[in-house]
Parts: structure tokens; C-alpha cells; sequence
């Protein structure tokens, strides 16, 4: 809790101090540490100038607003890591964007607590101020290369689609208070567990669907999924880092809370949809990624393909395991995502563009930027012994166990199809002609946090344990 | 404990041979003979092979162990790797694009790793994470040092057994799912499990998709005659000597003692398809005109006739399936090297366009005789013990597909002896008649391979007796479709 007013200093502080025009090496290295700094406070609840640990106290704050669990903590810290590593990340950035820093860097952590609003709602409005002071800085955030009219496009497509989003989750939330003359959750859940008439209410009906569909389009599934590609064209590429890897995971901590928390007993009328809706959201985006060139596309689809396997996870939601699957998931697909946009980065600075032909021989110019690339390919793709394998591996035993066994095979045969896509990368690295001859410039701190990226992928798939038993 | 010993070499040496430069090679071999010396020795110094087993709880909240075990089956297989991964080693030292490149001998070593635990591991999914293990590296190697077409080529190759793998991991978690809670990967645990027949039918389907792919087993096999052609000849070596073992020994060690009652139900339909892909893949053997390809074609036939006798379930298809894996990997590494020698001094792998070898090249042409005649299974040749067991197998249990299966003999004759012939006999022409006889690392990869040709066609019990009592127990287990797990590991 404290770590949010903290963060929101640092942010209002960032956004004044570029009156001073402090160097971006101050600003980005001030960031990271308060960022990290709050991250451990998580950990923390501030008890008359004391400090006393939170875990397992369940505290809320803000008359019941918010309620920090173990599952908000974990995710709180999840997000303030991944955003801390985005920030590391960010030298190519600034030298792309001068003289901005300051502003920049105020909206990501603008954004970071929203997402930390997001995974630690106890209280509708709750989530839907989340969500807006997330997506706000976001849409800015989208288009600041303003003389490109691809980010100019991609801003306003997420705008338009964002809002139009943000509105149909107001609308279902005033319905389902409407019915159950209550914004709070447990009330909420109260009501329609002591009132079996509630079921049928078409009322209630309407309004899940709604929310239901709001959190589709921000966890960009299918059929809301077209404004993604675009906008993480468009946007910058740490920018995009920034959307594909933190937003989504506070997306689905907030759907999963949502929706495991308040209308698990109305899964009669989400559950057919959604079981359809994950499936489709796994194959449009790992088919469509296939015919991709650019990488930031190919990684877009590969986004919503990822999106589709952490549906699965909604739809066998009955206990509280489903929450670790989501936060392993995340974990391991931001880390992997981050690695992987983090050599575009370097790529993109210096070939001057994002193909997936631009990373031809790479190995050979620039050998742990392709090693990097190939850990975090392999990840995505799910082989052993990467994160990756394991976050598929207990989608799929979820799947098997609730006797989904449909979706598992379906699922199983878009790992194929996600291997094909991915392995295109490695193929395009080690085996094809070398375009560049000399290697790119990268500095020792960049490649300090590449090498970390890597080991935390492995790491993560070789002890699984250590995040999957977290709660 | 020796278990464990056993996948820690290889994996420590591939890493100092991948930092050590151009000395890569003198470490790999180093590790290598290290590995086989150590093997001897624990063979030799224990008194059972239960001593090899290893076990530590891995990932608790799964119910994952690593657990390491080895019977007599696997034990052989083991010794398989390690005799050959040295040879594989020695014959790519010089005079080829990856002689002295240190991510190759590293990669080699990886795949040693994988493919000891592939052959060791007591728990399923361990022994899921290294059958993908083992994949990455061979890959690699094919994909980087390929011939022609190499990236399309191996792409096929590695989506193929990709999608056998994740079905076989889909069958796995189908499996771990059936144990009671909390549930457990162990072998013993997987055995022991209560399933209705259809499930029982899935999963034994999953995994057979799998193996089968490996091995490959006709009509899976469309991936393996360009595979092995283009890749370069260590990774053939890898491929064919060891990879496709893998597959078999999948079967004896993961689908007989968990699905008994699915393999008794489908063996006789299992047998045909295998006798049908012998026949298959000789035929198509005899028409080739690159010796690599007429090598790729035999070995589908070799291991259609090794997989044809173990899903008879007899004991001499058993028995002969056991020593015939061992013998064919052994045989294969010879042929595909002596090939390589022939067509990296030719330049040219067209059977027709050579011939005459014999007269300038002696030692070469002793060598390939024995070890082609090897490969035919001619009596006191290693290959005659095992086909002879594998085709009595096969007759024991349906007359007409033995004899449909013993066609081999003739049809292997076929297309060897006209190989031998027309790249070895007859008159020198302008591409032979400067060939230049075996040089002394050659000879040294060679020599081992010949004499265990011979020591095995003339002792095939040394093989034999040390694994009858698991394949007795094999067979009576599947006759009575109960099972002692306690038994298989002694």
C-alpha cells in the first residue's frame, strides 16, 4: 500500500524534475531503484511506523477498496520486476526519443499503478480506475513518436477501441450492481451465492457478459484481438515491450480475480463462450502468426496465442492453483517476451528494421544476442528445459484434469504450430546467410541484464516450484 | 549414484570443450573414452545393477523425482552410446567444416547427456525432458553442418518427432493424472495404475506415436531418408546409431510394462505394418543411386525387422530385438563412415559412377567387407544372432509373416552386395584410381567396429545371457498382463 503512494510520488516527481533536465541515466537509475524498492515493500504493511511483513495477513486498505493477498503481492512484485526490467532496457529508447525522459518514464510508472490497482481490486470501481490510469499513459505512451503516422495509428486505435472497451466494462458493472446493489466483491459473491434466482437473471446475464467482454478486449482474445498487431507495430518497441509483457499479465490477474472471486458460481453462462473463445484466440493468433515478417508482429500474434493458453486457465478455474498457473504463466512469457524484444531493440537500432530476414546470421556477427533470442524462442515454443515448458505443461495437465481433453489437443497441435513460427527466428539466426558483418555495439549493462533474462528463464523452468507454490 | 556419475561426465566435458577452443576436440575425445572407461569400470565393479540408481525428489508439488535406474536392457543401450560416441568423435577430427569447431564436439557431448538419461531415467517425465533434450543438439548439428536443402530438410525432421514428443507428453500427463493422488510421475507408480481399456488404448497410442516417429517405423519414416542424407555424417552417425534407439527401448521400457493389455490387442496389426515396411524400404533400397540414401532405406528395414520382433512380445523377438539394437548401431556408424570416407575423397556418393577401390585401398575394403557383411547378417557376423532371433520370433508367432519377413536376408543381400560391388569392385576409373588407403585415425575408428563384428557374431551370448532374465520377464509379464516392478530392475 505504502509502495503505491511511494510510486506515485516518484511518478509526479519524474514528470516535475524535467524542469531541471536531469540525465537520463539519473532518472532511469532513480526509477529502478524506487521501483524495486517498492517491489520488496509489498512484502510489507505499514503498521504506526512499523513495518510489519504481509504475507499471509490478508490486509485491506481503503474501506475494503483493495485487498492485498498473497495473490496481489505476488503479482505486485511480478509487475514491479518486469517493469524494473523494462526500464533497464531502455538505453535505446532515450537515445531515439532525447529530452523526453522524463515524461516517459512518469507515464510507464503512471501505468505500473494502475496494474498494481488491477491484480489488488477488492471493489468494482475499483478495477475500472485500474484499468483506466493503466491504459491512459498507455494510449499517450503509443504515440509518441508523434511524426511516424504508424504510432500516430496505433495510438489512436487503441484509443478508440480502448474506450469503446472501458465502456462496456462500465456498462456490465452498472448492471451487475444494478441486480446485486453492490460494487464489492465478496458482497457480490455473497448475493448470488444466497439468492439461486440470481442465475437466471437476465440482468446479471448481460452485465457478466459485458465486463466479461471488456476483459477480453484488454487481454486482447478473440474477436477483440485486431487492434493488437497495430498497435504494438506502431508503438515504439520498448513501448510494446512495456504492453505485451506487464499488461497482459495484470489483465489476466485482474480477469482471474474477477472472475474467480465473484461469478464462478455463473460459469453457466461464460464457460461455453470462453471455452470457444480460448480455443479461437489460441489459433487465430498462432495460425496468422505464421505468415508474419515483421518480429514485432509475429510476436503480436504470438501474444494472443499465449493469451488463449492463460483463457484455459480461466475456464478450469476451481481453486486457487489457477492463480499460480496464471502467475508462472506470466512470469515466464514476460521474461521471454522482454529477452526477445530487448534484441529487437538492438537489431532494430542498427539494421533499421524488424524482419525477421534483418536477423539473418545473426549467430555468427553477434553471438549472444542470437543465444539470447534462441532461450527466449525456445521458451515461448515451450521446449524443455525452459519456463516455458513448464507454464504449458500445467495448462495442459489443468486442461486434462477439468476433461477438457478437446482443448488439450487443440492446444497441443498450436504448440506445434507455435514451434514452426518460432523456430522460423532460430532457423533465420543459425543457419541462414549473415547480412551483418560486424557485430553491433552493445553495452556491458545491457548485456549484464540479457545474461540475467536468460538465466531467470532457465531457472524458471528448472525450479518451477519456487513461484508455482507461492500461494 | 553410478547413474548419476554417467550423465555428469559427458555434460561437464561438453562445457569445457565449448570454452576450450581449438583444443575442443582432445577434450571431447578426452570425456569421451573417460565416460567408456567409467562405464567398464561400474560394470565391472557392481555386483548388481541396482547399484546404478539414483533418486531425489525434483519438483515436490508434481510429484517429479530424478530418478536414474538402469536393467539390463538399458544397460546395454548405455554401453552402446558410450563405445560409439568416442568412434563419432574421432571421425570427425579432420578434414571436415566442423573438425575444429567447438560447439560441435560441445553439442555431440549434449546429446551423449540426453541420450544416457533418455536410457536411464525411472521417472516419466524426466525421461520426457531429456527425449527433447536429446533433439536440440542433433538438430543443431544437422542444421548447421547440412548438406543441400539442409534448413527446409531438418525443419521437417524436427517438427516431425516435435509432433510425436507433444503428443507423448500429452499421453503423460493423461497417465499422471490416472495415479492416485498425490500423483506421481515414478515408473513403478505408472505401472502399477488402474485404467479402463479405452483410456488405456489413447495413451498407448500417444506414446506409440512418438516411438514410432523416432524410430521410424513405416509410414512415419518420410522424414528419415533426407534426414540422414543431407545431415553431415556424425549426425547420421547420432541419428541412426543411437536416436532411433531410443524409440525401441521406449517401448520396451515405457509401453509393455504400462500398457499390456493395449500392446497384446494391437501387436498383431503392429507386426504386419513393420513386415510391410521391411519389405517397403528394401525395395526401395535396391533402387537408390547415393549409398547414403541406399544406407537410410536398409535401416528402416533393419529396425522394421527389430520392431517387428519385439512386438511379437516371444522371447527369441525379444531377446533378438535387445541384441539386433545394439549390433545394428554398431554396423551403421561403420557403413555410414566408411562412406563418408569414400565420398569425401571421390566427391561423389553416385554408386555407379564409382569402382575399383579394392585395388588401392586394401585396409578400406576389409573393413567395409566385414561390416557389411555385418549388416546382411551372414552366420558369425554379429547381424546373424540377431536377425536369426528376431525372424524366428516373427515365424513363432504367425508362419506367413515370418516368412515374408525372412525376404530381408535376400532382399539386404540384394542391395549391399550390388553397393559393394559397384563402388569397390572392378575397374578403377578417373575418380578412384588415386584413392588413398585408410589413414591411421581412421583405422582407429574402424578397428573396434570391426572386432566387435566379430567377437559378437562368434559370442553373441555375451549380449545374450546378461539380458535373458529381463526379456524372460517381459514375456511372461505379458503372457500373464500382471507385473512385478520389482523384478525388472534386478
Amino acid at each position: 500500500m505504502i509502495s503505491i503512494i511511494i510510486l506515485s510520488l516518484l511518478g509526479l516527481f519524474c514528470m516535475m524534475s524535467g524542469l531541471f533536465k536531469p540525465s537520463t541515466k539519473f532518472i532511469v537509475g532513480l526509477s529502478i531503484g524506487v521501483i524495486l524498492g517498492c517491489g520488496t515493500l509489498f512484502l510489507t504493511h505499514w503498521d504506526n511506523f512499523y513495518l510489519i511483513p504481509a504475507w499471509d495477513l490478508d490486509i485491506t486498505y481503503y474501506n475494503d477498496m483493495a485487498f492485498f493477498d498473497n495473490y496481489a503481492i505476488s503479482f505486485s512484485i511480478l509487475l514491479s520486476l518486469i517493469v524494473a526490467t523494462v526500464f533497464s532496457l531502455s538505453e535505446y529508447h532515450f537515445n531515439q526519443f532525447k529530452n523526453y525522459h522524463t515524461e516517459h518514464i512518469a507515464l510507464f510508472i503512471f501505468a505500473l499503478i494502475g496494474m498494481i490497482i488491477m491484480v489488488s481490486f477488492d471493489h468494482l470501481a475499483m478495477l475500472f480506475v485500474g484499468i483506466e490510469i493503466m491504459s491512459i499513459p498507455l494510449y499517450i505512451l503509443a504515440g509518441v513518436n508523434r511524426k511516424d503516422t504508424n504510432s500516430n495509428e496505433s495510438s489512436i486505435k487503441y484509443f478508440l477501441m480502448g474506450a469503446f472497451a472501458s465502456g462496456l466494462l462500465l456498462m456490465g458493472m452498472t448492471l451487475i450492481y444494478g441486480e446485486t446493489s453492490s460494487f464489492h466483491l465478496d458482497l457480490i459473491a455473497d448475493y448470488i451465492q444466497t439468492n439461486p434466482a440470481a442465475v437466471g437473471s437476465p440482468i446479471l446475464a448481460i452485465g457478466v457478459l459485458l465486463v466479461f467482454a471488456g476483459m477480453l478486449f484488454k487481454v486482447s482474445a478473440f474477436p477483440f484481438h485486431f487492434w493488437t498487431p497495430d498497435v504494438y507495430q506502431g508503438a515504439p518497441t520498448l513501448v510494446t515491450t512495456f504492453m505485451s509483457t506487464s499488461v497482459k499479465v495484470a489483465g489476466f490477474a485482474a480477469f482471474f480475480r474477477l472472475f474467480y472471486n465473484c461469478f464462478l458460481d455463473l460459469d453457466g453462462i461464460w464457460s461455453d463462450s470462453l471455452a470457444i473463445i480460448s480455443i479461437l484466440t489460441i489459433t487465430v493468433g498462432g495460425v496468422t502468426a505464421v505468415f508474419q515478417n515483421s518480429m514485432k508482429r509475429l510476436l503480436a500474434f504470438s501474444s494472443i496465442s499465449h493469451a488463449g493458453y492463460l483463457l484455459i486457465t480461466l475456464l478450469v478455474a476451481n481453486d486457487l492453483s489457477s492463480g499460480s498457473t496464471i502467475l508462472y504463466y506470466g512470469a515466464t512469457y514476460a521474461f521471454a517476451s522482454i529477452a526477445a524484444f530487448a534484441v529487437i531493440m538492438v537489431v532494430e537500432n542498427y539494421s533499421k528494421s524488424d524482419t525477421v530476414d534483418s536477423f539473418n546470421g545473426l549467430a555468427k556477427s553477434n553471438p549472444l544476442l542470437a543465444f539470447v533470442m534462441t532461450v527466449a524462442m525456445l521458451s515461448l515454443a515451450g521446449i524443455p528445459i525452459t519456463g516455458g515448458f513448464f507454464a504449458k505443461f500445467y495448462i495442459l495437465s489443468s486442461a486434462i484434469e477439468a476433461d477438457y481433453y478437446w482443448i488439450a489437443v487443440i492446444a497441443i497441435i498450436n504448440a506445434i504450430i507455435g514451434v514452426y513460427y518460432y523456430f522460423k527466428v532460430i532457423i533465420a539466426m543459425y543457419f541462414k546467410e549473415q547480412n551483418a558483418t560486424s557485430a553491433f555495439p552493445i553495452s556491458i549493462f545491457y548485456s549484464t541484464i540479457l545474461a540475467i533474462l536468460v538465466l531467470v528463464i532457465i531457472l524458471l523452468g528448472v525450479f518451477p516450484d519456487v513461484v508455482y507454490s507461492l500461494f | 549414484m553410478y547413474g548419476l556419475i554417467l550423465l555428469f561426465i559427458p555434460s561437464v566435458f561438453a562445457l569445457l570443450a565449448l570454452f576450450s577452443g581449438k583444443s575442443a576436440k582432445s577434450v571431447a575425445l578426452a570425456g569421451a573414452v573417460l565416460q567408456l572407461a567409467f562405464t567398464v569400470f561400474a560394470f565391472y565393479s557392481l555386483s548388481s545393477t541396482a547399484e546404478f540408481s539414483f533418486s531425489t525428489p525434483w519438483i515436490s508439488s508434481l510429484g517429479i523425482s530424478f530418478s536414474l535406474g538402469q536393467d539390463a536392457i538399458s544397460l546395454v543401450l548405455v554401453f552402446l552410446t558410450n563405445i560409439l560416441v568416442p568412434l563419432i568423435i574421432l571421425s570427425s577430427f579432420s578434414g571436415r567444416p566442423y573438425s575444429d569447431n567447438a560447439n560441435f564436439y560441445a553439442l555431440v557431448l549434449f546429446m551423449q547427456t540426453a541420450l544416457i538419461g533418455v536410457f536411464s531415467a525411472m521417472d516419466c517425465f524426466l525421461f520426457y525432458i531429456f527425449w527433447e533434450a536429446a533433439l536440440i543438439p542433433v538438430y543443431f548439428i544437422a542444421a548447421i553442418w547440412g548438406g543441400e536443402d539442409h534448413i527446409k530438410i531438418t525443419f521437417k525432421f524436427f517438427i516431425y518427432t516435435i509432433f510425436g514428443s507433444l503428443f507423448m507428453l500429452l499421453g503423460i500427463i493423461m497417465l499422471y493424472l490416472q495415479t492416485p493422488a498425490p500423483h506421481s510421475f515414478a515408473f513403478a507408480d505408472l505401472a502399477n495404475v488402474q485404467i479402463s481399456s479405452l483410456v488405456e488404448g489413447t495413451i498407448f497410442g500417444f506414446f506409440l506415436l512418438a516411438f514410432a516417429i523416432k524410430m521410424p517405423i513405416f509410414p512415419l519414416h518420410t522424414w528419415q531418408p533426407d534426414t540422414y542424407t543431407i545431415s553431415p555424417t556424425p549426425g547420421t552417425m547420432l541419428l541412426s546409431g543411437i536416436m532411433l534407439k531410443m524409440g525401441i527401448f521406449g517401448i520396451i521400457r515405457w509401453i509393455i510394462p504400462i500398457f499390456p493389455f493395449a500392446f497384446n490387442d494391437w501387436n498383431f496389426w503392429l507386426v504386419t505394418i513393420s513386415v510391410v515396411g521391411i519389405i517397403y524400404a528394401s525395395i526401395i533400397a535396391i533402387q537408390q543411386k547415393d549409398f547414403k540414401r541406399l544406407v537410410a532405406f536398409s535401416s528402416i528395414a533393419h529396425v522394421g525387422l527389430i520392431s517387428a520382433g519385439l512386438f511379437t512380445g516371444t522371447l527369441e523377438g525379444v531377446q533378438g530385438a535387445v541384441i539386433q539394437m545394439f549390433n545394428h548401431g554398431i554396423n551403421v556408424v561403420g557403413l555410414f563412415f566408411i562412406l563418408e570416407i569414400i565420398s569425401q575423397r571421390t566427391n561423389s556418393r553416385e554408386i555407379f559412377s564409382l569402382g575399383g577401390i579394392v585395388h588401392t585401398a586394401p585396409k578400406l575394403a576389409i573393413c567395409f567387407v566385414i561390416i557389411m557383411l555385418g549388416s546382411v547378417a551372414l552366420p558369425l557376423t554379429n547381424g546373424f544372432a540377431g536377425e536369426f532371433l528376431l525372424l524366428l520370433g516373427v515365424y513363432k508367432y504367425n508362419m506367413w509373416l515370418g516368412a515374408v519377413a525372412g525376404l530381408t536376408i535376400i532382399l539386404g543381400a540384394v542391395y549391399s552386395l550390388r553397393m559393394y560391388k559397384n563402388v569397390m569392385l572392378g575397374e578403377a576409373n578417373q575418380t578412384t584410381q588415386n584413392f588413398k588407403d585408410l589413414t591411421i585415425t581412421e583405422m582407429a575408428v574402424l578397428m573396434p567396429i570391426c572386432a566387435i563384428v566379430i567377437i559378437l557374431g562368434l559370442f553373441p551370448n555375451l549380449i545374450l545371457s546378461f539380458t535373458e532374465p529381463v526379456s524372460q520377464q517381459i514375456v511372461s509379464y505379458l503372457a500373464e498382463n500382471s507385473y512385478a516392478i520389482s523384478g525388472l530392475l534386478k
